[in-house]
């Protein structure tokens, strides 16, 4: 197939209403995402954006939104290295997994046959996935610049 | 490259806010491996050519294998074979364990390769790692584990 997809597991110490909360809430994504921020309008149909300040890094349309099980987005890269890529598409999954627990799987599929975004969404995915675990269980989310060398603060 | 198409290979990477050092005492220590690895404890002197193992409650369901690098804290890789019945004829896989720094945390890359077509063991570890690394960083990071039996309820508060 043409269309690799990604596909990140993450079992987090909360429930699936709280991990919903951090995935969709402006704010709350503020606090683990390190300068940068989503805004989801949570119905489908509905506006989702990435951002950082006013700029916007990646769009794309709710396609499903079932909470606190559910979001599925595309996602249209706006930075000038994936130009004109046709847009993808990103499903969060928060099933409960006992005790008060949750299993968090994020799949981003559906690039277009030789997409560039497709061979480097996954390190960004499982960045996210690192600090929003560690911002539900413990409050702090981890500075994601530190993560890539070199990289602009 | 294409040769790699047909073969199994796992690869999972997580970010924990940790030293390189916390992270590689935790995956090599019996009595730490004990509390977030589903029991598992590790055992292993960490010296190229001695035997790893992971040993569990029931010892049919031991994992056992040998160390093939070790270069505390960043690299320790070792051959990995499930004794229990319906896996132990299927040649040992390989997982290698490598710890970056990343100034306030580190990237830990686990990867899982080496397995026979159609392996059974592949599957059951593409579903194990991801909540064995999961409790890892929680651990790690809180000092509480998940609870993994059905029956189990709430996050244990760790004993120290």
């Amino acid at each position: 197939m043409s269309k690799p997809s990604f596909v990140y597991v993450v079992f987090i110490a909360a429930t699936p209403e709280k991990v919903w909360h951090a995935l969709t809430d402006a704010k709350a994504t503020a606090e683990y995402l390190s300068g940068f921020h989503v805004t989801v309008d949570k119905r489908p149909g509905g506006a989702s954006q990435f951002k950082r300040g006013d700029q916007v890094l990646n769009q794309g349309e709710v396609l499903v939104c079932e909470p606190p099980h559910r979001l599925s987005i595309t996602w249209r890269p706006e930075q000038d290295e994936f130009s004109g890529e046709k847009p993808s598409r990103v499903t969060f999954d928060i099933e409960a997994a006992g005790g008060g627990q949750s299993k968090l799987t994020i799949t981003h599929g559906d690039f277009e046959p030789g997409s560039k975004a497709a061979l480097v969404v996954g390190e960004g995915w499982m960045r996210v996935a690192s600090s929003l675990k560690s911002f539900v269980e413990t409050g702090i989310g981890m500075n994601l610049l530190s993560q890539v060398e070199g990289a602009n603060a | 490259m294409n040769a790699s198409v047909n073969k199994p290979k796992f690869v999972y990477v997580v970010y924990i806010a940790a030293t390189s050092e916390k992270v590689w005492q935790a995956l090599t220590d019996a009595k730490l491996s004990e509390r977030y690895w589903e029991g598992a404890r590790v055992e292993s002197d960490r010296k190229v050519g001695s035997p790893f193992a992971l040993k569990l409650k029931r010892t049919d369901k031991d994992i056992v294998g040998t160390v093939l690098e070790a270069d505390p804290p960043r690299r320790l890789a070792f051959t990995f074979q499930p004794r229990q019945i319906g896996r132990a004829h299927e040649a040992p896989s390989r997982v290698s364990f490598d710890i970056e720094p990343h100034q306030d945390q580190v990237k830990l890359t686990v990867t899982h390769d080496g397995f026979e077509p159609g392996s059974r063991v592949f599957e059951e570890i593409s579903g194990g790692w991801p909540f064995v690394l999961s409790n890892l960083k929680g651990f790690t990071e809180t000092g509480r584990v998940l609870s993994y039996q059905d029956s189990a309820c709430a996050v244990e508060t760790a004993a120290s």
